[in-house]
């Protein structure tokens, strides 16, 4: 099994605190890696370092069978691996239409006509072909965040990070982005890395899964035994048990 | 009969568009008492745009028409800018979706929240800074004193929403209305926001209007639900009957949503019926 990403000893340093303390894990070719942990445990922070967002770091980092240094990236690289951040608002540049946000990443890498790309693009998340002479500010969350997933699709990348992509999106939304997702992954190979707070979408999409908590990689699963919930550490056991609780009926008995 | 906490009837938002005005939200009637209003409904369905308009947050040029807003009695269309103003944040607050955005990217977390603190206790510096970190300890987040010397851009997403709920729950609200409060959010931290959240409703009388996307969430913390679609509301259940929803939208919807265990190769979605959006 060949890997798309590979990952050892991954340090992250802001002053005294290490939002990532030595990481290691391997993202295999073709397939959707999930990473769940508590919000603060350096999730973002991985995904960070390998767009290149990331100033200082150490350790090693391979993409594609290629040694990343420092915050360089060449133009290739940033065709071939996308990134969906957590934050679609600030992600977007607040003074581009959505036309010209979806234009730029079709400009530089000379991906074909525009007037047939954008609109496809749109169509591609469910967006209605109106909002393309909108600004950001004018679009509802969810439908920001589907702008942001589609400037992501547009260059065909081989690798794709996720960052919480469904979170703002309504269940429906949610399903038709995430089979999207599958099926490119099913065409074209694609290798994807999860970041979601949603363990059931986690789930659904990953068949590997990787719990964080401080930095720290604390336990790795198989789909089904997230599933069935089967997990040993501390923290994974809690983030289940806590799923179930705020989502199921009886936490409000008695009320 | 004691008066509601929050009136709203015949609610509209429109914005410009190229053929005359568009309306993203079509005539919205609720009321909400010391208790927790689910709203739940399709992306664009006008969800912010109806907390925002009960806030007098609606963006120029959108422009906001209604039979009836009021707040705990009080017409709110009759009050002067700078009363609405003044009521906003102090008895009405709002969690905004976009958390890192509604920040101050220029001010530290801890500064704002001080700030928040000053304004609305009058306190002074030292104590104001002691409660931000009291706030955001409140909130769950570890080492509040590293983060309150952390400009915006330098918390993580989930800790983004929370000092804004820490800001937002400072003055003590009457009302609060939180727009997918706890969508960054991992499920352990999750559930103690919920547990605050709930206290604040049970223990003070605060009414609560949480929109969420997440149906499961909802049918198991809050007492009522309104599901929106197309900028109106097409059904109003108890919270516990979500499951049993009558409506086709509603009840697609509850489709869709994946669950541990429940393993399917694709999803289902919605196939929109145009009915759904007329009457
Ligand atoms: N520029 C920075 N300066 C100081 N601390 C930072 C900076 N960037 C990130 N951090 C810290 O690194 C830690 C990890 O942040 P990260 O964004 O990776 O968390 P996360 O797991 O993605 O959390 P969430 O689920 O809330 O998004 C946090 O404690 C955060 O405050
Ligand atoms: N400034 C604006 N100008 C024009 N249209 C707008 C503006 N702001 C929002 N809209 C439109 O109003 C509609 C309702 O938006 P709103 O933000 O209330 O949706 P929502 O239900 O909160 O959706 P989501 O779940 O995606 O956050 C959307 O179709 C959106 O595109
Ligand atoms: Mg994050
Ligand atoms: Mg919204």
């Amino acid at each position: 099994m060949s890997a798309a990403i590979r990952i050892r000893g991954l340090t992250v340093r802001y002053g005294p605190l290490k939002a990532l303390d030595g990481i290691s894990l391997a993202a295999a070719r073709g397939a959707c890696l999930g990473i769940v942990g508590e919000s603060g445990s350096g999730k973002s922070t991985v995904l960070r370092v390998l767009t290149g967002l990331a100033p200082d770091w150490q350790g090693e980092v391979e993409v594609g069978g290629r040694l990343l240094a420092g915050a360089r990236r060449d133009l290739a690289f940033c065709r071939d691996v996308q990134m969906v951040f957590q934050d679609p608002y600030g992600s977007l540049h607040p003074r581009h239409t959505i036309d010209a946000i979806l234009d730029e990443p079709i400009a530089i890498h000379r991906l074909g006509d525009p007037a047939r790309l954008i609109p496809q693009a749109l169509a591609d998340v469910g967006l209605p072909a109106d909002v393309r002479f909108r600004y950001p500010h004018q679009l509802s969350g969810g439908q920001r965040q589907r702008v942001a997933i589609a400037r992501a699709l547009l260059p065909e990348p081989s690798i794709l990070l996720l960052d919480e992509p469904t979170s703002a999106l309504d269940v429906s939304v949610q399903a038709e982005i995430l089979n999207l997702l599958m099926a490119i992954q099913e065409r074209r190979g694609l290798t994807a890395i999860l970041v979601s707070h949603n363990l059931a979408v986690v789930a659904h999409m990953c068949p590997r899964v990787l719990v964080m908590d401080r930095g720290r990689i604390v336990e790795e699963l198989d789909r089904d035994a997230l599933d069935a919930g089967q997990v040993r550490s501390p923290q994974a056991i809690a983030l289940v048990a806590a799923s179930r609780h705020v989502r199921s009926q009886a936490s409000n008995a008695g009320r | 009969m004691t008066t509601p906490l929050l009136e709203v009837s015949g609610l509209r938002v429109a914005f410009p568009g190229q053929d005359g005005p568009r309306e993203v939200v079509r005539g919205i009637s609720f009321t909400v008492g010391r208790e927790k209003v689910g709203i739940v409904g399709e992306s664009g369905s006008g969800k912010s745009m109806t907390a925002r308009a009960i806030l007098d947050l609606i963006p120029p040029p959108g422009r906001v028409s209604a039979d009836r807003l009021a707040f705990a009695g009080e017409d709110l269309t009759r009050l002067r800018p700078k009363e609405r103003a003044r009521l906003r944040g102090r008895r009405i607050a709002m969690v905004l979706q976009d958390p890192r955005h509604a920040l101050n990217p220029v001010m530290t977390v801890g500064a704002q929240l001080a700030e928040t603190f000053q304004v609305h206790h009058r306190l002074g510096r030292g104590e104001a800074r002691r409660c931000s970190i009291e706030a955001l300890d409140a909130v769950h987040i570890r080492d509040p004193e590293r983060v309150v010397r952390l400009y915006p851009h330098e918390i993580s997403g989930g800790m983004g929403q929370r000092a804004m709920i820490a800001m937002m729950l400072a003055p003590g609200p009457e009302l609060l209305l939180a727009d997918e409060p706890t969508s960054a959010l991992d499920a352990t931290v999750e559930a103690g926001i919920l547990e605050t959240l709930d206290e604040l409703v049970t223990a003070r009388g605060m009414g609560l209007v949480l929109v969420s996307h997440d149906l499961d969430l909802v049918a198991a913390f809050c007492d009522r639900v309104l599901v929106f679609y197309a900028g109106r509301i097409v059904e109003e259940l108890p919270a516990r009957d979500l499951a049993q929803a009558r409506h086709p939208y509603t009840q697609g919807l509850l489709a869709c949503v994946p669950r541990l265990g429940e393993r399917r190769r694709e999803l289902p979605v919605l196939r929109r019926d145009p009915s759904w959006a007329a009457s």
